[in-house]
Order: structure tokens, then sequence, then C-alpha cells
């Protein structure tokens, strides 16, 4: 009886769950029938009672998957010009933990603990493709002193309120469409015309309406700035 | 803002174009535009607001990622998931990471396999050997063993292997595939799998063999014309093996630095 509670898995020693765990993802590996018990345990330790040792030997016992997740990615490549495999590694696992302590997450299966931990890996490599992407704000040519007619003010705003007064200053929907294509989507007439071929007779016209908006824009700029600072809400 | 008479200044119209979408001025207005401050000022002006539209409101709206990859997953409350769909059918930066995560998420194997031979299965490994590119004494340690590109030899198969550099500094690993038999085509290698482990415990003799529970760094096919291409390849030393289709060849010490 003692004997069969201690293979209990609440009742075995971290060494003796990472083995028998280990074990178990080789038998899955051979497709044979496996035990999800001991590993679901690890994770139960390491995030629900917060036992920082468990979390070590979790991030241990499947840090090798995730790197394999990695390499395996399809955006592997891009991901590498911005940070090291290990940086996304070790982002994954403060995603996953951040996630399923605040969420209180329960998995039930350990295939479904994994999916969760790629899904974060999938997160970490997509924010910072998306962070690099980000429009860096070019220099001035050097044409001598800028205007300052622009509609700058501090940045003390959400860009959504920014986007719901540019949006409200123009007139039709193919400006509103346009402005949001061109600002918010950063894309060219042509490729507009690629995604959307039945929006747009062609890319002249995209030129046309994108200039109209740049000056209503201009025209407005006092008004943008004034609502930005708070001049009407 | 001032206005330019001169005749030759670019309109407003054609300065937005520059400003916008690169369109270049003819060549009287680029000239004039050179020299005429008013005319700068004009062209800083759109260029500046643009850059700072763009700057600010760039996939403003968009769901963060962590929400499309839970959208993607049916984890988010339906609410949410109602205006992450509507907000897609809009922004297509939305719809292609959408359709990116559902790809990922169908790839996704939850114990990736970890090649395993059978017991018995026994295939036979031929290493690779280091031609020198012009007959000269290689010594043990000599560095210019380490250099680059690379001739290997094994048996009838010949590998040429060349490190380069990609736009952005990272490491890219080339091969190209040979065969001294004028009978045998290289097209009979299109397909085979190259598999780039790390040498780490496998450097050493005996050592190679422990690659066979270890999983790859990066994997690839030999093409068609015999060549085959690992791209973004960390710092380290790596094994390569060929899995031709009864024996394996093996390529160690590759010594990638930066």
């Amino acid at each position: 009886m003692g004997i069969k509670l201690n293979n209990l898995p609440g009742n075995m020693s971290l060494t003796n769950l990472a083995e028998r765990c280990t074990c178990e993802m080789s038998k899955y590996r051979r497709k044979e029938a496996s035990d999800d018990q001991y590993c679901l345990e690890i994770f139960r330790r390491a995030v629900i009672l917060r036992d920082s040792e468990a979390w070590a030997v979790l991030q241990r016992q499947f840090g090798e998957n995730v790197r394999i997740w990695f390499n395996r990615h399809p955006n592997r490549e891009a991901a590498l010009r911005h940070d090291g495999e290990q940086s996304y590694i070790d982002d994954a696992f403060r995603r996953f933990w951040q996630a399923v302590s605040e969420q209180r997450l329960m998995f039930h299966t350990l295939a479904g603990a994994l999916s969760y931990l790629h899904l974060c890996l999938n997160c970490a490599i997509m924010d910072a493709l998306r962070a690099y992407s980000r429009p860096k704000e070019e220099p001035l040519p050097d044409y001598g002193q800028s205007d300052t007619e622009e509609p700058t003010v501090e940045d003390n705003y959400q860009e959504g309120e920014l986007w719901e007064i540019i949006e409200a200053l123009l007139p039709g929907e193919k400006e509103k469409r346009v402005a949001f294509l061109h600002f918010h989507c950063n894309l060219k007439p042509r490729e507009i015309i690629r995604y959307f071929p039945d929006e747009f007779g062609n890319e002249d016209e995209i030129y046309r309406i994108k200039r109209n908006i740049m000056e209503r824009i201009l025209r407005n700029a006092d008004k943008i700035r004034w609502r930005l600072s708070g001049g009407e809400k | 803002m001032m206005d330019c008479f001169n005749t030759m200044a670019p309109s407003d119209e054609e300065l937005l174009g520059l400003a916008l979408d690169d369109m270049p001025l003819q060549a009287g207005a680029q000239e004039h535009l050179k020299h005429c401050s008013i005319c700068q000022q004009r062209l800083a002006r759109y260029q500046h607001t643009n850059s700072y539209l763009l700057t600010k409101l760039y996939r403003s709206q968009c769901p963060t990622p962590t929400q499309l990859n839970l959208y993607c997953a049916s984890l988010l409350p339906a609410d949410e998931a109602t205006g992450i769909t509507y907000h897609i059918a809009e922004c297509p930066l939305c719809t292609r990471e959408t359709i990116d995560i559902r790809k990922v998420f169908a790839a996704f194997e939850p114990f990736p396999l970890v090649e395993e031979r059978l017991p018995g299965s026994v295939i036979k490994r031929i290493l690779a050997t280091l031609v020198p590119w012009q007959p000269q004494l290689v010594m043990r340690g000599d560095p210019s063993a380490a250099r680059w590109p690379r001739q290997y030899s094994a048996g009838v198969i010949n590998v040429s292997l060349h490190l380069s550099r990609g736009s952005s500094g990272e490491n890219i690993l080339l091969g190209l595939f040979s065969s001294e038999n004028p009978d045998e085509t290289i097209e009979g290698l299109e397909g085979v799998p190259v598999d780039l482990y790390r040498a780490s415990g496998a450097s050493q003799g005996g050592g190679r063999e422990s690659i066979a529970g270890a999983e790859p760094v990066l994997s690839t096919q030999i093409d068609d014309l015999g060549n085959i291409v690992f791209k973004a390849i960390p710092v380290g030393e790596y094994v390569m093996i060929v899995r031709l289709p009864d024996s394996e060849l093996v390529i160690d010490g590759l010594l990638i630095e930066h």
C-alpha cells in the first residue's frame, strides 16, 4: 500500500517525476500508450503551487520541445534577424507563466499544456516581427528647417484617438478605407490593388485619394492638435 | 506656408506624389527643388506629416499577436472574437497573420519526433574526408583546415561547402553535391534529406553515434541540381548527415563562427 502511494504523482519527488515524464514522452513518440499524469504533475507544481524548482524542471523538460518548434517555425529566419533563439524560448516560457498564473488555466492533458506553450512561442515570434516591422520615423532630408504644421502634440493620447479624429475628417468611405490601408497598414497603392482589386479601379485612383486625404489633414492640422490636446472631450 | 511662384516649381500634387509614393519629379522641377528652400519646406512638411501619421497609426487598431493567437485557438470570449472577426475582414495584415497562425497550429507536434532507428537496422556510415583545395600538408589543428569553401569526398560523392552571409549578416551554408561516377547523375540524389546537428558531445570518435537520439538543428533536402542551403545558422560547431538510401554520409567539424 505504501509503495503504491509513493507511486502517485502527487507524492513523487521532482527527480522521479522528471524521469517518468521523460519515459512517458518517449513512449508517446514511439506511438505506445503513455500516461500524462507525471508531466502534468510537474506543470501543476510549477504553475498552481508556484514551486520554483518545479518550474526549473518544467523548463528543462520541455525546453527542447520549444527549441524544435522554434527551429521548425516558418518565421524562424526572420525572427533570428532580431534576437537569438534562446531569447524566444525564454519569452515563450515567460508568457506561458504569465498567462497560466493570471488566468489560472488548468490543463487536463499534456498535449493541451504543450499546445498552449507552443501558442506562447508563436506570440513571442509574432510580437518581435511586428515590433520590427513598425515604420521608423525617417530623418527629413536636409532641405532646411521643417515646417511645424504637422499635427504633432504631446504623446499623451491614445493612437486610437488620433485614428478616430482622422477618420472623422474624411468625407467618404473610400477616403477612410485608403487612409486605413495607407496609414494603418502601410500599403503602397500597388499592394492595395493586389489585395483589394474589386474596391478600386486602378492605382491612379488611390494616388489621387491619398493626396486628397493628406491635403485635408494638413488643412485641419490645428483642429487635430486641438482635439488631441483634449479640446473636445 | 509660402507658395513658390517659380514656373519650374513642382505643384502640390507632384510634391505629395514624391513625399507619399516616391513618384519622381520632372527633371526641371527636381533641379528647382535642389535650390529652392520654399519648395524644400513644402516637401518636408508633407514627408514629416506622412511619416508622423504612419508611425502613430501603424497597426494601432489591430488585435495583439496574443489576441490573434487566442482567437485562432478559439480561446477568446465570443464578443471579443466577433470584434476580431470584423477587424480581420478589413485588415490585410491581420488576415495574413491569421492564415500564418493557423498553418503553425496545424503543423504543431507536441512531442516532435526524435529519429530513432530500430535495433538491428544498421545503416552504414561514411565519414567524408576533407580535401585540401591545393595539394598541401594539412596538420591537426592547422587553421587552414577551417577555411571556406571546403571540398569533401566520400566514395564517388563530392561535396563542396561554402559559407556565406545574408543581407542581415546571418550565416548561410551552401552545399553542392556532385558524383565522380560519370554513369551516375546527380538527379539521383534529389530529395535526399540532409540534417545539421549540434556537434556538442558528438564530435569525438564514436560520439557521432549519439546524434541518433538528437534532434537536428536544421534540415533540408538536396534539390534537382544537387544543391542544399541552410539559412540563418547560429554560431557553433555542427555535424552534417546526408541520409542516402543505403548509407549515411557524415561531415563533421563544421565550425560556424561570427
